[in-house]
C-alpha cells in the first residue's frame, strides 16, 4: 500500500466527520445540478414530440393533392405513397384516400340547354359521415353485367326520380364515353361542410350553377354528387380527376431520432412526389404544416432551455462557492497536519499530489452516484408537477449528457477543493499577496459582470439567430451567472464598512456575547464573508428565480391573451357565411350568461395613401382586423391604454354630424325566408343595350351578410327570379342591393351632343315576395310557381335606402326609392317597389363595368382605425390621416383614430383594426359583396370556453383556439413545463446548498476557535452564551447576506428578468414584460433562507461548542 | 480595587479556613488495560492568600489536579472544595459563577482571543459581568499598567512577545479580582529570563491583590517564589 493511500486511509478513519461534510457537499451540488441535466435532456426530443403529439392532426398532416390526369390511378397511388412514407420514415401514420372521378353528363332534362353532370367519388368520410336514406353502399366496383354500382345524393334521386336499381346511363362530358350506372342506394351527407372541402361540390351535393364546361362559366348547369363508389371502383386508368392522399403521423412514441429526420425528409418530400408522379404520368403538390410545427417546437425548445440553463448556472455557482466553504473546513482541519508532514519532508509536490488523488477520488464517487439519486430527484419533480402533467418522465436510465454534467460539475467542485491545498502547499507568495490577487479577481469579476450585462441588455436575450432559428448563445447564457457573482462581489465590498461600524460599537458596548460577534464579523471579515458570500448568492437566485417565474409565467399568459385577442376563436370560417353564423349560433344556443358571439374580419389586405380624389399612392399589405367594436369586453390582450378606450369611437362616422344609424336596418324578410321571389326590371337614359348582374344582400342578426345573385338581367326585359336564400337563424333583412352594370353600343348613344356623355341606369326591385323554408320547396321553378300563391309579400320602399353609382372609380349621385322617372317601368311600379337610379359616364360602361349600389343606411363615409406603430411608419399615417383599404373585393376610405403598438389577436407587424360593421357597410357603399367573416370570435367565461369552443369548431369543422388552454399550454405545456419545473427546483437547490454551506462555514468557524471558546469558558463565560454568540455573530452574517442578496436579486429581477423572458420564438415577448417582483413572497423566501441559515448554524453550535477542556487549554493543540 | 472585592477577601480571610480543600481525590482516564489513575487519594488545603508551588514530572498529575480544583474537569472519587463551595458538585451555572468570581486561570498558551487588542483581552471577564464601560476601561488602564504593559493597550496578541502575551493574560487574570489564580506553567514558552519576570509579576500581583495562587511549574525559580511546594508523582502526592 502506497503513502499515499495510507495517508488517505487515514483521514477517512481520523476526519470522518469533515470528509463526510465535504462529500455531502460534492454529492448534494452534483446531484441537483444531475436534476437540471434531466430537465435539459427530456426537454429534448421526449418534450418536442410530446408537444408535437398534441397539436391537431391538421398541423402535422401530410397532404398529397395528386391530379391523376386519366392515368392510372392505383400507379399514382402508390408513387404518393412511396414519397409520403419515405419522408415519414420511421414514423408510424394513418393514411386516408379520397378520390373523385371525372364528371360524367347524366341525361338531358327535357326543357334544359345542357345535360347536368355527376361525378362518382370514394371518400373515408362515409359512412360514418353520411346518412343512408335508402338502399345500400356500395359493396363493389360492378355488378356482374359491368355496370357501376353507385349510392347517390338524395336530392338528386329526388330530382330525376331515381330509386334504388335505376340505371343512369352516362356518357364523358364531351366523349364518347358510355357507362351505365346503377343506383344501390340514396344517402344524405352530414358534417359541416368545411369537413367535405376536399369534396368537388365541398359536400353540398348539388350546385345549381356548375359552370358548363367550355363557356368560361357564363353557361351552367346543374352538377351532382358525390355518386359514392366502392374505392377500387375509381382505381382503373383514366378514372380518376383528382386524389387526395392524406398521412397523418403518430408521433407520440416515435423512435428517437424519427423527428429529426422526417424533418429533413420534409426538404424534399415535393420533389420526390413529382418525381414519383412524373413517372406514372400524373402530377401533385404536398401540403403540411408539419415542417412549421416542428421548427416552431424546436425554436419553443431552445427559448424553453434558457431558463433551465441559466438558473442551472446559477446554481453552479451558488454550489461551487459552497465547496470553497467546505475546502476551507477540510483545509482548517489539515493545517497541523500539513505542517507536521511538511515538516517531516514531504514536498509540496506530493501535497499536491495527495490532495488531487482525494478530489479525484470524491468527484468520482459523487459523478458515479449522483445520476441515479438525480434521477430518482427528477422522477420525483416530474411527479409531482407541471412535467407529468406534460406528459414527461424521466427517460429509461441515465442519459450520457446526464453522466457528463454530473462528471463536469464534481470535477469543478473537486477543483474548487484543490485549489486551497494547492496555496496552502506551495505558494506561499501568492499567500502573502493574497489580498491584492483577491481584489484583482474581484474587479475582474466585476468588469466582465458589467461586459455580460451589456451584451446581455445590446442583445436583448441569450439568443442569437442563425440559420436554423434561435440558439442559446454560450457566452450570453453565462451572463446571468455572472452579472450576479459580480454584483455579489461588490456587495461583500460594501459590507465591510458596515461591518466596521459595528466594530465601533462593539467598543462602546458594556456586554460581551455581541461584541464579541460583532468582532469576529469586523476582524475576521475574510473568513467571514464566505458565509455571507453563500447567503448573497442563495438569496439572489431563489428571489431572482422566483421574480423570474413569475414574470415568465405573466409574460406568457400576456403573450398568448394577445396573440390570440379574445376567449376563442375559430378560424379559417369556409363556406356560406349566413348558415355558418346559423350553426354557430345554434350551438350557442344554451351558452352559459356572459357569453357572445361575433364575426371577424381576420385576413391580409392592402393599404395606401388617397393622394387625390381618383389617385392613390401604391399600397402595402396589412393584417385587417374587423371586429364588434360595441363589445370591447371580448378584446383581450394586456394594453397601456384600455381597448374599451381605444376602440370606443371606431364604429361612429368620421363626420360627427352625420346621421348615425345603430341597430338593424333594412327591410326585415319574414319567417324563415328559403326563397327570395323578386321581378327586377333595368333601364337606361338615354336608352342602350345592356346587362345589369343584381345581387342582394341577406343579413342576419349578427350582422353577417349573405349575397343572392341573379345570373343575368338584361335592360327593359323585366324579369323575374326565385333567389335561395342561403340558410340562417333568426330574423334575416335585406339590407343591400347592388348591380354591377355593362352597356353596349351606349357610345353611340351619347354620341348625341344633346345628351352629353352622361346617362342614367336605374334598376327596380318590385313585387317581392318570401317563400319560407318550411314550404319545403327545393328548385327555383318550384318557388316561382309557388311565389303567389304561397309568398309573402315585402315591401322594401321603407327603410332609410340610400344609393351609389360608382364607374371609373368615381362615386357619382344616385338616387334611390319610388319616386324616379319618368321611365317606361316606373309607371308600373307597384307599392313597394325600391328604384336604384344612377348616374353614368355612359360610355365608360361601353364594354366596361360600373356599379349601383342602394344600402339601407346612411351613408358612413371613411372608416375610422386603429393601425399599429409598424403600419404608421410604413404609410406615414398618424391620427386624422385618410386612407384605403382594400378588403376583398371593395376599397373602403379609411381615416386613422389612434397608433398603437399591436392589437388583439395581432401581436406584431403592420396591422388595422376597424369596426366590422363599418366596415362592412363602407365595404357595401363601395360596391362591394365580401361578406367579411374569417373567424368567430367568442367571449366566454373561463370554465365553459374549451366546450363551448369544441362545440363551434365541430359546428364550423374549423380550428379553434381557446385562450385559457393556450395559457396553460404556454405555461405548463411540454415544452414550456421544464421552466417553471426549474425555477421550482432552485429554490428548494438554494435552501439545500445554504443549509450545507452554512453548515460547513459554522462548522470551520467553531472547529477554527475551538481553543478560543474553551479559553472563554475557562474565563467564566457560559457555553449558552458563546453559542448565542457564535449564532449571533453568523446572524449578522446571514442578515447582511440576505439583505444583500434581496437587494441583488431585485436588481436582476428589474434588469435581467425582461432580457431572459422571451416569446416562445425567441423573440423579444409582445406585450413587452412586466417584471413581477411580489414583495411578501420574496421577504418570505428571504426570510426562509436566512432562518434556515441560522438554525443550521444554532444546531452546529449547540452541538459542537463543548464544555471546555482542560487538557486543550492548556496545550492548546488540534484535539 | 474596587470596595466589594476588598470586602469579599476580607470575609474570606475572616473565615479563617483553607480556600482550597482538596480531600481523596482521583481521577481515572479510560478504563480497562487502558486506564491512567491521573490522581489517585489526593488530599490538599491551600490557605488564604498563600502561593502554592506545584510540581512534578510531565504526567505527574499537576494539570489534572489544577483542572479539577478549577472545575474544568471533575474527580472520580472524592470532593473539592473552593471557597466553600463544592466544586465537584456544581453545575454548569455554579462553575461559571465560580470561575468569574473566584478562580481565574492563567494558561501555558496564554489563552488571549486573537482577534482583541490587549486591553479587549483584559477586559473581557469585566464585560462578563457587565461592568459599566467607564469602570472597565479604568480597571483595565490599571491593570495593564500593572504588568507594565499601558503602552501596549491597543497590539492584539500576534503583536506581542510571549512574555508580554503572558503579562497580558495575567491581568486579565486579575480583572475580576478572584480570590485564586491557577497558573498551569505559566512560563512553559517563555525563555528563562522572561519567565522570570512573569514569575516576579504573579508573586508580586498576589501579594499585592492577597490573592491564594496555586501555581504548576518546573521553574525553580518559582518554586523558591512560593510559600509551600507540592510535589506530585504518578498521581499522588509525594510530599504535601
Amino acid at each position: 500500500m502506497g503513502w499515499r493511500t495510507q495517508v488517505l486511509l487515514g483521514r477517512l478513519r481520523d476526519q470522518a466527520t469533515v470528509i463526510a461534510t465535504v462529500a455531502v457537499v460534492t454529492f448534494v451540488a452534483t446531484t441537483l445540478l444531475g436534476t437540471f441535466a434531466f430537465l435539459l435532456v427530456v426537454t429534448g426530443d421526449d418534450a418536442v414530440e410530446a408537444e408535437i403529439a398534441r397539436v391537431p392532426d391538421s398541423a402535422v398532416a401530410l397532404e398529397a393533392v395528386v391530379r391523376v390526369n386519366k392515368k392510372d390511378a392505383a400507379a399514382a397511388l402508390a408513387a404518393t405513397d412511396v414519397a409520403l412514407t419515405s419522408t415519414l420514415g420511421d414514423l408510424p401514420f394513418d393514411s386516408e384516400t379520397w378520390l373523385t372521378g371525372r364528371m360524367w353528363s347524366l341525361p338531358l332534362v327535357a326543357g334544359t340547354q345542357f345535360a347536368p353532370v355527376a361525378y362518382p367519388a370514394s371518400t373515408p368520410l362515409l359512412p360514418e359521415q353520411g346518412e343512408l336514406v335508402a338502399g345500400a353502399w356500395p359493396d363493389r366496383a360492378r355488378d356482374d353485367a359491368g355496370q357501376l354500382l353507385v349510392n347517390v345524393p338524395d336530392v338528386a334521386a329526388q330530382r330525376y326520380g331515381w330509386t334504388v336499381g335505376t340505371v343512369v346511363p352516362v356518357r364523358t362530358i364531351g366523349g364518347q364515353t358510355q357507362d351505365s350506372w346503377v343506383v344501390v342506394g340514396t344517402h344524405r351527407l352530414t358534417g359541416s361542410s368545411a369537413s367535405w372541402s376536399r369534396d368537388l361540390l365541398k359536400g353540398a351535393a348539388h350546385d345549381s350553377r356548375y359552370p358548363v364546361i367550355g363557356t368560361g362559366g357564363r353557361l351552367t348547369t346543374d352538377a351532382w354528387g358525390p355518386m359514392v363508389v366502392a374505392p377500387d371502383a375509381l382505381l382503373g386508368a383514366g378514372t380518376v380527376e383528382t386524389a387526395h392522399v392524406l398521412t397523418t403521423p403518430h408521433l407520440a412514441g416515435a423512435p428517437s431520432g424519427a423527428l429529426t429526420q422526417t424533418r429533413d425528409n420534409l426538404e424534399s418530400t415535393q420533389a420526390r412526389l413529382s418525381a414519383a408522379l412524373r413517372d406514372v404520368g400524373a402530377s401533385g403538390y404536398v401540403l403540411t404544416r408539419l415542417g412549421e410545427t416542428i421548427d416552431a417546437s424546436w425554436r419553443e425548445l431552445a427559448v424553453t432551455r434558457i431558463g433551465v440553463v441559466v438558473v442551472g448556472l446559477l446554481l453552479v455557482v451558488l454550489a461551487t462557492t459552497v465547496m470553497l466553504l467546505a475546502a476551507r473546513l477540510l483545509g482548517e482541519r489539515r493545517a497541523a497536519e500539513g505542517e507536521l508532514v511538511a515538516a517531516r519532508g514531504a514536498s509540496a509536490a506530493q501535497l499536491r499530489s495527495l490532495a488531487i488523488l482525494e478530489s479525484a477520488v470524491l468527484a468520482a464517487v459523487a459523478a458515479a452516484v449522483a445520476p441515479w439519486v438525480a434521477r430518482v430527484a427528477f422522477t420525483r419533480l416530474a411527479e409531482a408537477g407541471a412535467l407529468g402533467d406534460a406528459g414527461l418522465g424521466a427517460p429509461p436510465g441515465i442519459p450520457l449528457p446526464v453522466w457528463v454534467a454530473c462528471a463536469a460539475v464534481a470535477t469543478v467542485l473537486a477543483v474548487s477543493l484543490v485549489v486551497p491545498a494547492w496555496h496552502t502547499a506551495g505558494s506561499s507568495s501568492a499567500a502573502a499577496h493574497a489580498g491584492l490577487v483577491r481584489a484583482g479577481a474581484d474587479l475582474a469579476l466585476v468588469v466582465l459582470a458589467g461586459v455580460a450585462l451589456w451584451q446581455l441588455l445590446d442583445y436583448g436575450a441569450p439568443l442569437t439567430r442563425g440559420p436554423g432559428g434561435a440558439r442559446l448563445d454560450p457566452v450570453l447564457v453565462v451572463g446571468p451567472a455572472l452579472v450576479t457573482l459580480g454584483a455579489a462581489v461588490l456587495a461583500l465590498r460594501a459590507v465591510a464598512p458596515l461591518a466596521r461600524g459595528a466594530d465601533v460599537l462593539a467598543r462602546r458596548s458594556a456586554s460581551l456575547v455581541v461584541p464579541l460577534a460583532a468582532w469576529q464579523v469586523s476582524r475576521r471579515f475574510t473568513a467571514a464573508t464566505g458565509t455571507t458570500l453563500v447567503v448573497i448568492l442563495a438569496v439572489s437566485a431563489a428571489t431572482f428565480s422566483h421574480a423570474f417565474l413569475a414574470t415568465w409565467r405573466t409574460s406568457q399568459v400576456d403573450q398568448v391573451d394577445l396573440a390570440v385577442g379574445t376567449d376563442v376563436r375559430v378560424d379559417g370560417i369556409r363556406g356560406e357565411r349566413l348558415t355558418a353564423s346559423a350553426d354557430a349560433r345554434a350551438v350557442l344556443a344554451d351558452a352559459p350568461p356572459g357569453t357572445h358571439l361575433q364575426p371577424v374580419a381576420d385576413r391580409s389586405a392592402t393599404i395606401g395613401r388617397a393622394v387625390a380624389q381618383g389617385q392613390e399612392s401604391s399600397g402595402f399589405g396589412v393584417r385587417l382586423l374587423a371586429v364588434d367594436t360595441e363589445q370591447p369586453g371580448s378584446l383581450r390582450g394586456r394594453a397601456d391604454v384600455p381597448w374599451s378606450t381605444l376602440v370606443r369611437d371606431l364604429g361612429t362616422p368620421e363626420d360627427e354630424d352625420a346621421p348615425v344609424s345603430t341597430g338593424p336596418t333594412g327591410t326585415p324578410l319574414p319567417g324563415d325566408p328559403q326563397w327570395l321571389v323578386v321581378t327586377m326590371t333595368a333601364g337606361s337614359d338615354p336608352y342602350t343595350a345592356g346587362v345589369l348582374y343584381p345581387t342582394l344582400a341577406v343579413e342576419d342578426e349578427t350582422g353577417v351578410r349573405a349575397w343572392v345573385s341573379v345570373p343575368e338581367l338584361p335592360l327593359d326585359v323585366p324579369s323575374t327570379f326565385a333567389l335561395a336564400v342561403p340558410r340562417g337563424l333568426g330574423p334575416l333583412r335585406l339590407v343591400a342591393a347592388s348591380a354591377v352594370v355593362t352597356l353596349s353600343g351606349a357610345t353611340e348613344t351619347v354620341a348625341d351632343p344633346s345628351s352629353g356623355r352622361h346617362g342614367q341606369v336605374w334598376l327596380g326591385l318590385q313585387d317581392v315576395r318570401v317563400l319560407d323554408r318550411a314550404v319545403g320547396l327545393t328548385s327555383p321553378d318550384e318557388a316561382l310557381a309557388a311565389a303567389a300563391a304561397q309568398g309573402t309579400p315585402v315591401a322594401l320602399e321603407a327603410g332609410g335606402w340610400e344609393a351609389v353609382a360608382i364607374s371609373g372609380g368615381l362615386e357619382r349621385g344616385a338616387t334611390v326609392g319610388a319616386q324616379v322617372g319618368p321611365y317606361p317601368f316606373v309607371d308600373d311600379v307597384p307599392p313597394g317597389a325600391l328604384v336604384v337610379d344612377g348616374k353614368f359616364d355612359m360610355a365608360a360602361l361601353d364594354g366596361g363595368n360600373g356599379r349601383l349600389v342602394a344600402h339601407a343606411w346612411p351613408a358612413h363615409g371613411a372608416v375610422r382605425a386603429l393601425v399599429t406603430t409598424a403600419v404608421a411608419e410604413r404609410g406615414s399615417l398618424s391620427p386624422g390621416i385618410h386612407f384605403w383599404i382594400r378588403a376583398g373585393d371593395a376599397q373602403v376610405q379609411a381615416v386613422v383614430e389612434d397608433v398603437v403598438p399591436y392589437l388583439p389577436g395581432v401581436p406584431r407587424g403592420p396591422a388595422v383594426l376597424v369596426d366590422r360593421d363599418a366596415l362592412g357597410r363602407g365595404s357595401v357603399e363601395a360596391a362591394g359583396t365580401d361578406p367579411l367573416v374569417d373567424s368567430w370570435w367568442l367571449a366566454a367565461p373561463d370554465g365553459d370556453a374549451p366546450a363551448l369552443a369544441a362545440a363551434l369548431a365541430r359546428a364550423a369543422d374549423a380550428e379553434a383556439t381557446v385562450r385559457t388552454t393556450e395559457r396553460a399550454a404556454a405555461v405548463a405545456g411540454p415544452l414550456s413545463a421544464a421552466i417553471p419545473a426549474a425555477l421550482s427546483l432552485v429554490t428548494a437547490a438554494t435552501l439545500v446548498l445554504v443549509l450545507v454551506g452554512l453548515g460547513a462555514s459554522a462548522a470551520a468557524a467553531i472547529r477554527s476557535r475551538r481553543l478560543e471558546l474553551a479559553r472563554l469558558q475557562a474565563l467564566g463565560a457560559a457555553r449558552p452564551s458563546l453559542v448565542r454568540g457564535l449564532v449571533g455573530e453568523h446572524v449578522v452574517l446571514v442578515v447582511v447576506g440576505a439583505l444583500a442578496g434581496l437587494a441583488i436579486g431585485y436588481g436582476l429581477a428589474r434588469v435581467v428578468t425582461p432580457v431572459l423572458t422571451v416569446s416562445s420564438d425567441g423573440r423579444r415577448p409582445v406585450p413587452a414584460p412586466l417584471v413581477v417582483w411580489q414583495d411578501g413572497m420574496a421577504l418570505i423566501i428571504t426570510g426562509g433562507l436566512a432562518l434556515a441559515a441560522c438554525a443550521v448554524v444554532a444546531l452546529l453550535a449547540v452541538v459542537l461548542v463543548r464544555r471546555a477542556s482542560g487538557a486543550l487549554l492548556r496545550l492548546g493543540d488540534d484535539r | 480595587m474596587t470596595a466589594t472585592t476588598t470586602a469579599r477577601q476580607d470575609a474570606g480571610r475572616a473565615a479563617d479556613g483553607p480556600l482550597v480543600l482538596v480531600e481523596g481525590v482521583g481521577r481515572t482516564y479510560g478504563s480497562g488495560h487502558a486506564a491512567v489513575h491521573a490522581l489517585q487519594d489526593v488530599s490538599l488545603q491551600v490557605a488564604p492568600g498563600e502561593m502554592v508551588a506545584l510540581v512534578g514530572r510531565s504526567g505527574s498529575g499537576k494539570t489534572t489536579l489544577l483542572n479539577t480544583i478549577g472545575g474544568l474537569d471533575r474527580p472520580d472519587t472524592g470532593r473539592v472544595v473552593v471557597a466553600g463551595r463544592e466544586v465537584s458538585s456544581l453545575d454548569e451555572r455554579g462553575l461559571v459563577s465560580l470561575r468569574r468570581d473566584v478562580v481565574a486561570f492563567v494558561f501555558q498558551t496564554f489563552g488571549l482571543v486573537p482577534v482583541l487588542t490587549a486591553a479587549e483581552n483584559v477586559g473581557v471577564p469585566l464585560r462578563m459581568l457587565r461592568t459599566p464601560v467607564a469602570q472597565r476601561e479604568a480597571r483595565v488602564e490599571l491593570l495593564l499598567d500593572l504588568v507594565g504593559l499601558g503602552a501596549h493597550a491597543k497590539q492584539r496578541p500576534g503583536q506581542l512577545s510571549g512574555g508580554q502575551q503572558q503579562r497580558v493574560a495575567i491581568a486579565r487574570a486579575l480583572a475580576n479580582s478572584p480570590r485564586l489564580l491557577i497558573a498551569d506553567e505559566p512560563t512553559g514558552q517563555l525563555d528563562s529570563e522572561t519567565g522570570r519576570a512573569v514569575m516576579a509579576l504573579i508573586r508580586a500581583v498576589v501579594e499585592a491583590e492577597g490573592m491564594t495562587a496555586i501555581v504548576s511549574t518546573h521553574d525553580p525559580v518559582m518554586v523558591a517564589l512560593a510559600d509551600r511546594v507540592v510535589h506530585l508523582a504518578d498521581g499522588r502526592l509525594v510530599d504535601a
